[in-house]
């Protein structure tokens, strides 16, 4: 099973649709209820994070046999130093940002901790790909 | 922070809350108090969702979004903020019940605070 989504940059009323869409989803299809909660955070997080810091994106969602499989492809500023942007606390959110209730530099380190497998490529000034992997029996 | 439990009923009286929002589970149990106007910590440190309390000062939809995440069920929105109806509609669909308050993030967390102890205090007295 697949679903598509695609993203605008900057555009924090409609944020959270997609996981919102997924989760409601993944709830009618039974999973454990701590899946779809790790589903849940890290997609937002994801998603939240095109939202934040890119200008356009795409969320692709798949759920194979015990896995759920992620991949959120963006145009934006790209990630100059990966492993700083995975350490807790680190922020470059603007003011507008934050006043939205984000840019504590929590995202990234959040979406590994609630997932199995996770990937980042990135370029800068072009974009962003970030893919994870959550397991279920 | 893990309390005493506290009806969702009491909760809304002490903060002299009013609910926005249709559904109000009045004997709903609260355990966990998160004050914040952090949504990354609330997406981080949130473990038990459902009998947890999110009280912010702020009233986007990325609050109701990020309790819908987590599973909280219970929204206090703060300092006397007037809130869009489509806030409200956005609590409903999810199942979240949506109050608000006059009073800011400081009088609610000492009233619930001095509640909590009163009630822990008269446990005490009843099995001392
Ligand atoms: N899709 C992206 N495109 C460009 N930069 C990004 C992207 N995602 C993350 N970053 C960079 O990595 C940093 C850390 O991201 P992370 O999600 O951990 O924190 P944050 O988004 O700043 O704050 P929070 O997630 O706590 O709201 C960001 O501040 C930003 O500089
Ligand atoms: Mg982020």
């Amino acid at each position: 099973m697949d679903r598509k989504y695609i993203i605008e940059g900057g555009n924090f009323s409609e944020a959270g649709f997609a996981s919102s869409d997924v989760k409601k989803l993944l709830k009618k299809l039974g999973l454990p209820t701590n899946i779809i909660k790790k589903v849940a955070i890290a997609m937002y997080e994801a998603e939240i994070n095109v939202v934040a810091h890119a200008y356009r994106g795409e969320m692709e969602f798949k759920i194979v046999p015990g896995q759920i499989r992620v991949t959120v492809q963006d145009e934006g500023p790209g990630i100059p130093d990966v492993e700083l942007a995975f350490t807790e606390g680190f922020s470059t959110a603007s003011s507008k940002v934050r006043e939205m209730g984000f840019g504590a530099g929590m995202g990234l380190p959040n979406i590994k901790r609630n997932t199995d497998e996770i990937s980042l490529h990135t370029e800068v000034e072009k974009g962003t790909k970030l893919s994870f992997i959550i397991n279920f029996t | 922070m893990k309390n005493t439990n506290i009806k969702l009923e009491t909760l809304k009286n002490i903060l002299n809350a009013e609910v926005l929002t249709e559904n109000f589970p009045e004997k709903l149990e609260i355990c966990y108090f998160c004050c914040t106007e952090l949504m990354s910590d609330v997406l981080a440190f949130t473990h038990e969702g459902d009998s947890t309390v999110l009280i912010t000062a702020l009233s986007n939809s990325q609050t109701l979004r990020t309790a819908e995440m987590v599973d909280i069920k219970v929204v206090v929105i703060v300092r006397g903020k007037t809130i869009d109806r489509q806030l409200i509609e956005l609590a409903e669909e999810n199942g979240i019940t949506l109050l608000r308050t006059e009073e800011a993030m400081f009088e609610v967390a000492g009233k619930l605070c001095s509640h909590i102890k009163d009630e822990c205090n008269k446990e005490k007295s009843k099995n001392g």
